[in-house]
């Protein structure tokens, strides 16, 4: 099922997501390949996240299709889509309230776990070595964000910069083989954004999942990308490096205004 | 042990196994449910009507009526889980409600508003005890394992639980079954305890009752909640209150708990049962003594 080389990894074809009368995103298309760092930028109310709405379920499109690893992923529910190996963050953090850091990152993990309604309930042999195993991943994922020493703390009590990362590794515990992260450098300070870049190229190397990010920050972008889509209005005005989308007239003008 | 305090227990007990229903269902999960007198009606009911009815030994009318609760909850869950909360106890409501008329209307196999006499008072304390401690138990594991954290995810936000995999109708469809469950087992051993049943005893007051107990408790402990159920199910009884000042004392109890403590008596606290937790904090707790004490005798010869 792994994505031949050069083959895209997520398709979009003409997606359109329309609210009503209003058209939040208009015949999108793009195509992102394995291994790759990518970012959609544009304006506030560009269709950013509703795209991303769109790719994991939320939104089902009124036209158009999505396709992760050839497969078509356009009209299953979230919870597929994310077992298929699609993972993301939010915008505005929502962690889950009640739930410790440790037990945040084991619920996104909890899918995985092989034991039954039934016989977990009962306390059938292996169950707790399921839970033990699930339990060592999540540890991982908070080693990988550095929130190791927080794992009992309620999410609620971490400054924001460390809320950010516990989504991050929350969405990892899924095990995706692609990321989506909406704004993640949102709120936090310079020193905060150099460690997220470092972040997000060690998810990158060392587990060799591919990113997709929505920022408005645009130092990051262009220090960690290596390719962009442009939306403005709902529509992709350019596709290109960061170097090409830098001088390019239309986003300069959709960003400045003319 | 007198007779007095022994059927109080039994009591206690079987209305422990309903709240524990509503504990996962609304406590944990956050689905506002009003329904579970519904199944202790459908367990009392289908439980009797094998036993005296169709001469089924009185353990298997018990399961059968269990089965049957699970059949009607299977029905019931899918056509409200997927309403908004608001809704859903609505339904839920009705579904107690229409459950009720049933057994009135249906008079020639319920005995209407009559009831059913001469049910056999095969269920006593020890029975009782045995069946509440493991149904305390599936709690339990219900509450460490992926399913507590996948309800507390689906109560808090649904859709990021559902973007973190979990499949959140069939998990509160999980949910509502094992409720209805509970509440189906206790409605059958309320019968064969009590050997009378009637529909006035499956009144939405009951589940009121069973929800007021849960938020006492705390809707985050499994313990609360069994401390809930046998403090607020034995105080009644022994204050003698009447029938129609219970109420009033449960919704003045509920009033005084969201005024000073609204995560519950005992918010996320558990009680730990596990030997080797138990050991693990005596340990700890006799560690920091020798360190306090250590401490001050290096303060002393400091000085
Ligand atoms: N659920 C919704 N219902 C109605 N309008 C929506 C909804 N979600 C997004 N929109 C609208 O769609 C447009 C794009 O929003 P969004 O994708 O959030 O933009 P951004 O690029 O800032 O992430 C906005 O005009 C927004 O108001
Ligand atoms: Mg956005």
């Amino acid at each position: 099922m792994n994505a031949m080389p050069g083959e895209a990894l997520l398709a979009i074809n003409d997606l359109r997501i329309q609210f009503g009368g209003l058209v939040a995103v208009n015949d999108f298309s793009m195509e992102l390949r394995e291994g790759r760092i990518a970012g959609i930028i544009g304006p506030n109310g560009a269709g950013k996240t509703t795209v991303f709405n769109a790719v994991t379920g939320v939104y089902k499109p009124t036209a158009g299709e999505i396709r992760f690893q050839a497969d078509l992923i356009s009209g299953k529910a979230p919870y597929e889509i994310t077992r298929k190996g699609i993972a993301r963050t939010f915008q505005n953090i929502r962690l889950f309230k009640g739930l410790n850091v440790l037990s945040n990152v084991m619920a996104a993990a909890g899918f995985r776990a092989q034991y039954g309604f039934l016989g977990g309930l009962l306390g059938m042999p292996g169950v707790w070595r399921q839970e033990r195993g699930i339990e060592a991943e999540a540890r991982l994922c908070l080693n990988l964000v550095d929130l190791q020493d927080y794992q009992y703390l309620m999410p609620e009590n971490l400054p924001y910069g460390l809320q950010r990362k516990l989504e991050i590794a929350r969405a990892l515990a899924t095990k995706p083989r692609l990321i989506l992260l909406d704004e993640p450098a949102a709120g936090l300070n310079p020193n905060e954004v150099n460690e997220l870049m470092d972040l997000i190229r060690k998810i990158h190397h060392e587990l060799g999942v591919t990113v997709l990010l929505i920022e408005h920050h645009m130092e990051m972008v262009m220090g960690i990308c290596e390719e962009l889509w442009v939306l403005n209005f709902g529509k992709m005005i350019a596709h290109g490096t960061p170097a090409e989308i830098q001088c390019n007239e239309e986003v300069l003008k959709a960003y400045l205004g003319d | 042990m007198s007779a007095f305090y022994s059927s109080m227990l039994t009591f206690a007990g079987i209305n422990l196994i309903a709240v524990l229903g509503v504990y996962l269902l609304i406590g944990l999960t956050g689905l506002f449910s009003f329904g579970q007198v519904g199944f202790m009606a459908i367990g009392a009911y289908i439980s009797s009507i094998a036993c005296l009815q169709w001469g089924l030994p009185f353990w298997a009318g018990i399961l059968i009526s269990v089965a049957f609760a699970l059949i009607v909850g299977l029905f019931i869950g899918a056509i409200t889980l997927k309403l908004r909360t608001d809704y859903f106890a609505l339904a839920t409501y009705g579904f107690a409600e229409v459950v009720k008329t049933a057994l009135i209307y249906f008079s020639d196999i319920t005995g209407g508003s009559m009831g059913i006499f001469g049910i056999p008072t095969l269920v006593n304390l020890p029975v009782v005890a045995v069946i509440a401690v493991i149904c305390i138990m599936i709690c339990a594991n219900f509450k460490k394992l992926k399913f507590g954290r996948n309800s507390l995810a689906v109560r808090n936000d649904p859709l990021a639980a559902e973007i973190m995999g979990i499949n959140t109708f069939a998990h509160k469809m999980k949910v509502f079954l094992l409720s209805a469950a509970l509440g189906a087992l206790s409605g059958a051993l309320l019968a064969f305890s009590t050997s009378y049943i009637e529909p006035e005893m499956f009144n939405w007051s009951k589940s009121v009752e069973l929800i007021i107990i849960v938020f006492f408790g705390g809707l985050n402990s499994l313990s609360g909640a069994v401390f809930a159920t046998l403090f607020l199910s034995l105080l009644p009884e022994l204050l003698r209150f009447g029938s129609e000042w219970r109420m009033v004392l449960f919704t003045f109890i509920i009033i005084v708990t969201i005024i000073f403590k609204p995560t519950g008596l005992f918010g996320y606290y558990e009680i730990p049962l596990n030997p080797v937790t138990i050991a693990k904090k005596i340990r700890s707790y006799v560690k920091k003594i020798r360190v306090d004490r250590s401490a001050k005798r290096g303060e002393r010869d400091a000085r």
